[in-house]
C-alpha cells in the first residue's frame, strides 16, 4: 500500500515544537553533542593509539611482535606454526657476547642470530637503512652502523674484516670476521649479528631459555588475560621458559576495555539525560499529545512526531559533534595519545589516525543512544488515551491511604517528593553520580600515575650516583669511584640534606648442607640452565667461582628496609651485626624456610675470614644488592658489620637527598662534579628530576584531558538535574503556592526545595562512594601494575562533593526565584486553570 | 584504503535499497490504478465503492473515503431529487384541498346570486364572498412566495442597512391585527443598528412571527420585539404572552404545513414559520425558539453582524 | 439507503471505581439522522460525556455497538479509529484544546494536513471569516478569548468536512452571550457545509437550539432518543 503523504504535517508539527520547547531541545541538543564529540574523541584516541603503539613497538623492539619466548623447543615451534591467532614467528639467539676487539676492551655487545622470517619481515619495519647482506658464512657479522662504537667496531665498513674475542658456550675464541653488511634503525643497538652457522657451532641450543628467542607475531589486536593464558599454556613451557607479552599488547586490551567502559559511561550518561528530557516532556504534554490523537493523530503519527524531533536533533547534534570532535582532535590526540604511553623520538609526530569506521560508529552509537531514549517516551505518548488526556491533571498518589509519618514537615515533604516518582528520581541521582564517580576514578587513575607519586624510587631520594666499574666481572678492574675525598665533596655541599652510601665487598657463600646447598639448589631450579648435581662439586671446591655480594647499609636505610618487610626483623641486633636480611632474587622461598639458619661468608679474596650472620629477613627490593648479583644470596647486613668483615669495603651507590626536593642547582652541581672526575663514563646516576620530566612528558596533559571530559560527563549529569528540578518546580506550581496561600512563608519553602536538592546530592553521593568507589578499586587494582596501595584523593573529590552539593541546591532556589517573580500566590493558583 | 571500502560499501548498500524501494513503488502504483478503477467501475454501475481500506493511513484510504463520500453525494443528490418531486405533488394537492373550500364556497355565493336573493342576503353574501376572496389570496399568495422560494426564485439581496427600519415595517403590518386584538407590542431597538440584511425578505419573516404570535396570544396580552446586540449576531427576539409550544414541537413548528393540532379550527396553512426560516438561513442567520407549554414564546431571530 | 448517520445499538459502558460498578451508560439506543443537529442533555455523571465519547471512537463500550455511516467502531482498532476521527468526526471541547504552539490557521487545518490532503485555502479562509476569525489568522490560541479560541475549534471541527460534529459542552467555559454565538455559528457552518451535529451540553437553553433533544439520566435515554422522529 502506498503510504499517505502526510509526512509535511508532523515534519511541521516537530519543527513548532523546537520553537515552543526550546529549552528542552537546547539540552537535548547538548547531550547529542556531548555523546558524539566524546564518542568520536575517545574512538580516534583508540584507533590512533592502536595504530602508534605497533610503531613504538617497531621503536623499541626493532621489530613488529606482540610476544616473547624464553627459549623455543621445536614442539612449541610447531605449535607456533598452528596456531591460527599466530602469524608468524621469528627466531633470535644469543650466540655468545665479545669480550674483546682491537680497539676496545670493554666493548659491551652480544653475538646474535635471527632466522629469516625474522630479520626478514618483523625486524623490516624498524630497519630505515640497510647495505650487504645478512651473514651466511660462519665468520660473517652484520652491525648497526650507530652502534659500532659502542661494540667496539669503531670506523668499520661493509667488507672490512675484524678480529673479536667472543666467548661462547664452548669457550673464548679469538677469530677475524668479515662484516657482511650494516644497518640502521630501531632498537638492537649492541648486538652484532651473525650467521646461523655461527650459531649451529657455538653449542646453544634454541630450546634453552638463555639462547633461544621467538618473537611471535599475534593476529588479534589484543587479548584477554583468559587467552593469553591460554596461549601460553598451549605452549606448554619448562619451568625456566617465558612467554611475555608486549607491555603495549597487555595495555591495549585495558586500553580497549576502558574505551568501551567509557563509551558505556557516555552513552549512558547521554541516554538517562535524553530518556528523562522525553519522559517530563511527555509526561508534561498529556494533554497535547491525547488532543492530537482525538483530532486523529494515529498511534504512528504520534510515536513519527517525537522521532522526528529527536532526528532533527540527532542530525544536528551529532554533526557538531563530529566537527567539534574533529577539530580538537588536533590538538588534544597527539598528546593523549602519549600519555597513554606512547613514546616516539622527538622527530616522530603522532599522526591521527581518522577512520571511517570511528565516524561510522560514533554515529551510530550516538545515534541508538538517542533512538533508545526517544523510544520510551514515544510509546508514552503513543499510549496516552485520549479521554484521559481530556480530562488530565499531573497524576497525584495512586496511593489510596498514607501513613502518618514522623519528623520535619519540610524533610517529610521534601522526601515525598522524591519518592513519588522514584524513577525520575533514580534516573537522576544515577545520572549525577555517573559523572561524580567518573570523576572519582580519573581522579584516582590520574592521581596515582601523576609524576610525583611514580617517580619515587626506593627512599625517594633525589638522586642515586652508582660506580659502575663494581659490574665489572674482574674485581681488579673495580675502582673505588666513590671515594672518602669524592663522597666529602658532596657531603660538603650546603644543599645536601643527607647522603647514605650502599657499601658492598665481594665475598663467597661456601657450600654447607644447611642453607647455601638449599639455596642453590632452588637458584639452580629456578634461573640455571645446567643442573646443580653437575655443578655442585664445583661449588663445594671452588666457592670463589660463585661469588655474591655483602652489602652494608647505615641505619636510616635499615629502618627504611625493615618498614618494608613482611615480617620486620628486630634493629639492634642486625645493627649489632648479628643478622642479616637476604635478597630473595625470585626464588620460591619463604621466611619460615631460612629463617633462623646461619648463613656463612668469606671475603672473596681470603677464604679464611669468614663470618657467620643469622637469617632474620627476606626482601624482594633490589635496590639493596651489589653491583652484580652471583648464585649464592645477596647478603644485607649493617654498616657496622661490613666494616667489621672488611677494612676496604666498596661504594656502590650513593643516594642524595637535596635541601629541597627537585633542587635543579644542586643536581648541576652535582653532574658537574660526575662530569670532572676522570672516570666519569664509569659513574651512572639515576636523578628524580630526570625521571619527573620523563613522565610527565609522557603523561601529557592526561590531568587536564581527563578533566575535561569529566566536566563534559559531570555537565551532562547537571544538565538532567536541572531539567527536573526545573520542570518539577514549574509542574509542582500550584502546589507551592497553595501551600504558600496556607501559610508556609517563602524561606520554608526555599528550605524545602534545598533539602530535595540535599537529598538528590546525598543519593548520587552515596551511590559514588558505594558502586563508584567499588568500580574505581576494581578499576584500579587490574592496572595497578606497580603494586601503588589504593587511595582517594581526597581534595579533589571534596572539591565534586562542595560543588555537587552547591548546584544541588542552588539550582532549586534560583528556579523558585523565578517562580515568585511570576505574581502573587493568588494569580499562580488561578494561572494554572 | 578504509575508507574506500566503506565508502562503497555504503554506496552499494544504497543503491540496493533504491532499487528495492522503486520496483516496490512501481507495484504499489500499479495496485494504486487498480483500486482507482475498480471503485470508479462501481460507482459508475451506481453501486456504493467498497471501503474496506477507506480507514488506513495510506493514500488510497484517503482517496477511497473521498470517493465514497462522493458517491454519498451524489446518491444522496439523487434521492433529495425525487423528495422534492414527492413534496411538489404534496404541495399540489395541499393546495387544491386548501383553495378547496373557499372556490367552492365562492362558487357556492355566485349560485345564491344567480337567484337574486333580498339586498340583505347580497350582502350578507356579499361580504361572505369577500372573506373568502380574501382567505383565497392569502392563500395564493402565500403558495407563490413558497414556491418562488423553493424554487429558488427569490433572491436574497442583504446590503448593511437599518435594522429598525426592516422592525418598523414588519410592525407596522401586525399593528392592525394587534389591535383588533387588544394586544400591546413593545419595540426595543437602538435605532442606530445597522445589519447586513435584505430589509423586504427579513420584514416579511419578522411579520410571519409576529403574526404568529398575534394569532396565539389571548386578548389583552403583550407581545415584546427586542434586539440586542452580541458579538457575532445581532438578535431579534420576540416574545408573546400565549399558550406556548411544547419542547418537543419546537423542531417541527418550522416544518412546511405544521399547524398545531389544537388550533385547526384558525386559519391559516401552516407556512408563516417555514417561510420565515428559509429567508433568516439564506441570509446566514438562524432562527429559534425558547418555550414551554402555557409560559408564551420566545423567537430568536440571529442574524450575522457585519 | 441508510439514512441514519448515528446509531447505537445497546450501548454499555460500565466502569470499576472503588470497587464497584459504576453504569456510565447502561443499554443507550441512539440514532441520528443525516444533517441533523441533536443536542444530549443530561446532569453530569449522566453518562453524556461518555455517549460522546463512544460516538467518536476515543473509548471503547463495555458492550454494543457505535455505528456511524453504517460502520462498527468495535471493529476498528486504535490507528484505525484515529484515521477514522481525523476523517468523519470533527471534535469541539468545553476547553477548547487548541495546540498551543500552532496559530489559530493552522490549529483549523492541522486535521487536513494530519490527513495529507490539499488544504483547500479558499475554503479554510471562508470558515475562518464565517466564524469571525479572518483578523485573527495568525493568532496564538493564548492570545484569543474563550468565544474566540472555541471558534477556532469550530474551525478545525468543520474544516476536515467531517459528516459529523461532536461538540462536549462547547459553551461550559464561556458567559452567555458568547454561548449563544459559538452555539449559533455551530448551527450556521453545520448548515453550510451539511454536516451533523451532537452536542453534549447541561445548559437547557443551549440544548433548545437543536433540532432535537435527547434527555439523558444514569446511562439510559429518557427522552427523545430518536424514537420520536422515526418515520
Amino acid at each position: 500500500m502506498l503510504k499517505n503523504n502526510n509526512e509535511a504535517a508532523i515534519t511541521k508539527m516537530a519543527r513548532n515544537s523546537f520553537r515552543s520547547s526550546r529549552r528542552r531541545n537546547l539540552t537535548v541538543l547538548l547531550a547529542i553533542i556531548c555523546s558524539a564529540f566524546l564518542l568520536f574523541t575517545i574512538f580516534t584516541v583508540g584507533i590512533t593509539y592502536f595504530d602508534m603503539q605497533r610503531v613504538q613497538n617497531i621503536r623499541m623492539h626493532g621489530a613488529d611482535y606482540d610476544a616473547y619466548l624464553y627459549g623455543v623447543t621445536k614442539e612449541q615451534q610447531r605449535v607456533c606454526q598452528e596456531d591460527p591467532d599466530i602469524l608468524k614467528t621469528g627466531i633470535e639467539a644469543i650466540a655468545g657476547y665479545v669480550i674483546e676487539t682491537e680497539k676496545d676492551n670493554t666493548p659491551n655487545a652480544s653475538l646474535f642470530w635471527m632466522d629469516e622470517t625474522g630479520w626478514n619481515e618483523m625486524c623490516a619495519p624498524g630497519r630505515e637503512w640497510m647495505e650487504g647482506t645478512y651473514p651466511q658464512k660462519a665468520d660473517e657479522v652484520m652491525i648497526k652502523r650507530e652502534s659500532r662504537k659502542a661494540c667496539g667496531l669503531e670506523g668499520l665498513q661493509t667488507g672490512d674484516t675484524v678480529t673479536m674475542t667472543y666467548a661462547t658456550k664452548k669457550g673464548e675464541f679469538t677469530k677475524t670476521f668479515k662484516i657482511s653488511g650494516m644497518w640502521d634503525g630501531c632498537a638492537n643497538n649492541d648486538v652484532i649479528y651473525v650467521s646461523e652457522e655461527f650459531y649451529r657451532q657455538s653449542g646453544q641450543e634454541l630450546s634453552s631459555t638463555a639462547s633461544g628467542r621467538c618473537m611471535i607475531d599475534l593476529k588479534p589486536r589484543f587479548m584477554s588475560q583468559a587467552r593469553q593464558d591460554a596461549l601460553t599454556k598451549s605452549m606448554n613451557l619448562g619451568k625456566k621458559q617465558n612467554l611475555f607479552f608486549t607491555m603495549q599488547y597487555q595495555t591495549s586490551l585495558y586500553i580497549f576495555v576502558g574505551i568501551l567502559g567509557l563509551t558505556g559511561v557516555i552513552c549512558l550518561c547521554a541516554y538517562l539525560l535524553i530518556y528523562n528530557i522525553m519522559y517530563l516532556s511527555v509526561s508534561g504534554n498529556i494533554r497535547y499529545y491525547g488532543l492530537l490523537q482525538t483530532v486523529g493523530m494515529t498511534g504512528k503519527q504520534v510515536c513519527r512526531l517525537v522521532q522526528r524531533q529527536m532526528t532533527f536533533l540527532a542530525a544536528a547534534g551529532i554533526a557538531a559533534g563530529l566537527f567539534l570532535g574533529s577539530l580538537v582532535s588536533f590538538f588534544l590526540i597527539p598528546s593523549i595519545v602519549k600519555s597513554l604511553g606512547i613514546y616516539l623520538g622527538k622527530s616522530d609526530k603522532i599522526l591521527i589516525t581518522f577512520h571511517p569506521g570511528v565516524i561510522l560508529l560514533a554515529v551510530f552509537l550516538t545515534g541508538l543512544t538517542v533512538f533508545l531514549a526517544g523510544r520510551k517516551p514515544a510509546k508514552m505518548a503513543v499510549m496516552v488515551s485520549p479521554v484521559e488526556a481530556l480530562g488530565h491533571r499531573p497524576p497525584s498518589s495512586r496511593k489510596q491511604s498514607r501513613k502518618l509519618k514522623k519528623g520535619n514537615i519540610l524533610w517529610r515533604l521534601a522526601a515525598d517528593q522524591l519518592l513519588k516518582d522514584k524513577k525520575k528520581t533514580g534516573i537522576v541521582m544515577i545520572s549525577l553520580a555517573l559523572g561524580l564517580s567518573l570523576f572519582l576514578c580519573l581522579v584516582t587513575m590520574l592521581e596515582s600515575q601523576a609524576a610525583r607519586t611514580i617517580v619515587s624510587n626506593y627512599m625517594d631520594m633525589d638522586m642515586v650516583i652508582k660506580n659502575d666499574t663494581l659490574k665489572k666481572e674482574d674485581s681488579k678492574d673495580r675502582k673505588q669511584l666513590l671515594d672518602q675525598s669524592f663522597l666529602a665533596k658532596i657531603q660538603g655541599n650546603e644543599s645536601i640534606k643527607e647522603m647514605h652510601s650502599l657499601l658492598c665487598t665481594e665475598i663467597t657463600v661456601p657450600w654447607e648442607p644447611d642453607f647455601s646447598d638449599i639455596w642453590m639448589r632452588e637458584f639452580y631450579d629456578m634461573w640455571m640452565e645446567s643442573s646443580y648435581e653437575d655443578d655442585k662439586k664445583e661449588y663445594q671446591e671452588h666457592p670463589e667461582n660463585f661469588g655474591s655480594f655483602l652489602v652494608g647499609i647505615d641505619r636510616i636505610e635499615f629502618s627504611y628496609l625493615n618498614a618494608s618487610l613482611e615480617h620486620p626483623v628486630d634493629e639492634t641486633s642486625f645493627l649489632k651485626g648479628k643478622t642479616c636480611i637476604l635478597y630473595r632474587n625470585g626464588l620460591d622461598f619463604t621466611l619460615k624456610d631460612l629463617q633462623g639458619k646461619k648463613i656463612t661468608c668469606a671475603a672473596y679474596e681470603d677464604s679464611s675470614n669468614t663470618r657467620s650472620f643469622t637469617i632474620a629477613g627476606l626482601t624482594d627490593e633490589s635496590y639493596y644488592t651489589g653491583a652484580l648479583i652471583g648464585l649464592p644470596p645477596t647478603v644485607i647486613v649493617s654498616e657496622h658489620a661490613l666494616h667489621e668483615f672488611t677494612e676496604s669495603p666498596l661504594v656502590y651507590k650513593t643516594s642524595i637527598r637535596y635541601q629541597k626536593e627537585y633542587d635543579e642547582e644542586t643536581e648541576s652541581q652535582l653532574t658537574a662534579m660526575i662530569e670532572q672526575n676522570p672516570y666519569a663514563d664509569d659513574f651512572s646516576y639515576e636523578s628524580k628530576i630526570k625521571e619527573k620530566e620523563s613522565i610527565e612528558k609522557a603523561q601529557g596533559h592526561m590531568m587536564e584531558i581527563g578533566l575535561g571530559m569529566v566536566f563534559i560527563l559531570a555537565f551532562i549529569g547537571i544538565l538532567n538535574y536541572v531539567n527536573t528540578i526545573v520542570g518539577n518546580i514549574r509542574s509542582r506550581e500550584v502546589e507551592i503556592s497553595v501551600m504558600e496561600s496556607i501559610g508556609m512563608t517563602g524561606t520554608q519553602v526555599k528550605k524545602m526545595l534545598i533539602t530535595e536538592g540535599l537529598l538528590f546530592a546525598g543519593g548520587s553521593l552515596f551511590l559514588t562512594a558505594s558502586a563508584g568507589t567499588a568500580v574505581t578499586y576494581f578499576l584500579y587494582q587490574s592496572m595497578n601494575y606497580r603494586d601503588i596501595p589504593f587511595k582517594i584523593p581526597l581534595l579533589p573529590m571534596l572539591g565534586a562533593t562542595a560543588a555537587i552539593l552547591l548546584v544541588c541546591t542552588v539550582i532549586p532556589v534560583v528556579s523558585y526565584g523565578k517562580l515568585e517573580k511570576r505574581g502573587a500566590v493568588v494569580e499562580r493558583i488561578r494561572g494554572f486553570e | 584504503m578504509a575508507w574506500l571500502i566503506i565508502l562503497t560499501v555504503c554506496t552499494s548498500l544504497s543503491t540496493a535499497v533504491l532499487i528495492f524501494k522503486v520496483r516496490h513503488l512501481k507495484q504499489e502504483v500499479y495496485q494504486f490504478a487498480d483500486q482507482l478503477e475498480e471503485s470508479l467501475d462501481h460507482i459508475l454501475s451506481g453501486k456504493e465503492p467498497e471501503t474496506i481500506c477507506a480507514n488506513t493511513d495510506t493514500l488510497w484510504g484517503k482517496i477511497s473515503e473521498k470517493l465514497w463520500r462522493a458517491s454519498h453525494v451524489w446518491q444522496r443528490k439523487d434521492q433529495e431529487i425525487i423528495t422534492e418531486k414527492k413534496e411538489l405533488e404534496q404541495l399540489i394537492s395541499h393546495i387544491s384541498h386548501q383553495t378547496k373550500t373557499p372556490v367552492s364556497n365562492l362558487k357556492i355565493c355566485i349560485e345564491i346570486l344567480h337567484g337574486h336573493p333580498s339586498p340583505e342576503k347580497t350582502d350578507e353574501f356579499l361580504n361572505i364572498m369577500e372573506t373568502e376572496a380574501e382567505k383565497l389570496e392569502f392563500l395564493i399568495q402565500n403558495m407563490v412566495k413558497m414556491s418562488r422560494l423553493e424554487t429558488g426564485m427569490i433572491k436574497i439581496r442583504s446590503n448593511e442597512s437599518n435594522l429598525q427600519k426592516t422592525i418598523g415595517k414588519a410592525v407596522s403590518g401586525i399593528v392592525p391585527k394587534a389591535e383588533k386584538k387588544q394586544i400591546r407590542l413593545h419595540v426595543t431597538c437602538n435605532p442606530q443598528i445597522q445589519v447586513l440584511h435584505d430589509g423586504k425578505w427579513t420584514a416579511e419573516a419578522i411579520f410571519n412571527i409576529l403574526d404568529n404570535g398575534v394569532k396565539y396570544t389571548a386578548k389583552g396580552g403583550s407581545v415584546w420585539v427586542t434586539v440586542t446586540e452580541q458579538e457575532i449576531f445581532t438578535q431579534i427576539a420576540i416574545r408573546d404572552t400565549g399558550k406556548g409550544i411544547a419542547p418537543l414541537r419546537h423542531a417541527e413548528i418550522f416544518t412546511r404545513f405544521y399547524r398545531e393540532p389544537e388550533v385547526h379550527d384558525q386559519e391559516g396553512i401552516g407556512i408563516g414559520l417555514y417561510l420565515a426560516r428559509e429567508i433568516i438561513e439564506l441570509q446566514k442567520g438562524y432562527i429559534q425558539v425558547h418555550s414551554e407549554e402555557g409560559k408564551g414564546a420566545e423567537f430568536r431571530i440571529c442574524l450575522l453582524r457585519s | 439507503m441508510n439514512s441514519w448517520i448515528v446509531k447505537t445499538k445497546n450501548l454499555k459502558k460500565y466502569y470499576q471505581l472503588g470497587g464497584h460498578t459504576v453504569k456510565a451508560l447502561d443499554g443507550v439506543d441512539f440514532l441520528v439522522r443525516e444533517r441533523e443537529f441533536v443536542s444530549v442533555i443530561g446532569t453530569s455523571g449522566s453518562g453524556k460525556s461518555t455517549l460522546l465519547h463512544m460516538l467518536g471512537g476515543l473509548d471503547t463500550p463495555t458492550s454494543g455497538g457505535v455505528y456511524i455511516d453504517g460502520k462498527s467502531l468495535g471493529q476498528m482498532d486504535k490507528e484505525q479509529l484515529a484515521i477514522f476521527r481525523r476523517r468523519k468526526v470533527g471534535f469541539v471541547f468545553q476547553n477548547y484544546n487548541l495546540v498551543q504552539d500552532l496559530n489559530v490557521y493552522e490549529n483549523a487545518v492541522l486535521p487536513v494536513e494530519l490527513d495529507g490532503r490539499r488544504v483547500d485555502r479558499e475554503f479554510a479562509e471562508e470558515i475562518l471569516k464565517l466564524l469571525k476569525l479572518q483578523d485573527k489568522k495568525d493568532a496564538l490560541p493564548n492570545t484569543l478569548s474563550g468565544g474566540q479560541q472555541q471558534r477556532a475549534a469550530i474551525a478545525r471541527a468543520v474544516i476536515s468536512k467531517p459528516a459529523i460534529l461532536l461538540a462536549d459542552e462547547p459553551t461550559g467555559n464561556l458567559d452567555t452571550a458568547s454561548s449563544h454565538d459559538v452555539i449559533g455559528l455551530l448551527k450556521l457552518a453545520a448548515k453550510q457545509f451539511q454536516q451533523t451535529i451532537v452536542l453534549i451540553t447541561h445548559d437547557n437553553d443551549i440544548a433548545q437550539m437543536a433540532d432535537r433533544i435527547v434527555q439523558i439520566e444514569d446511562g439510559r435515554i429518557v427522552k427523545g432518543g430518536g424514537l420520536h422522529a422515526e418515520k
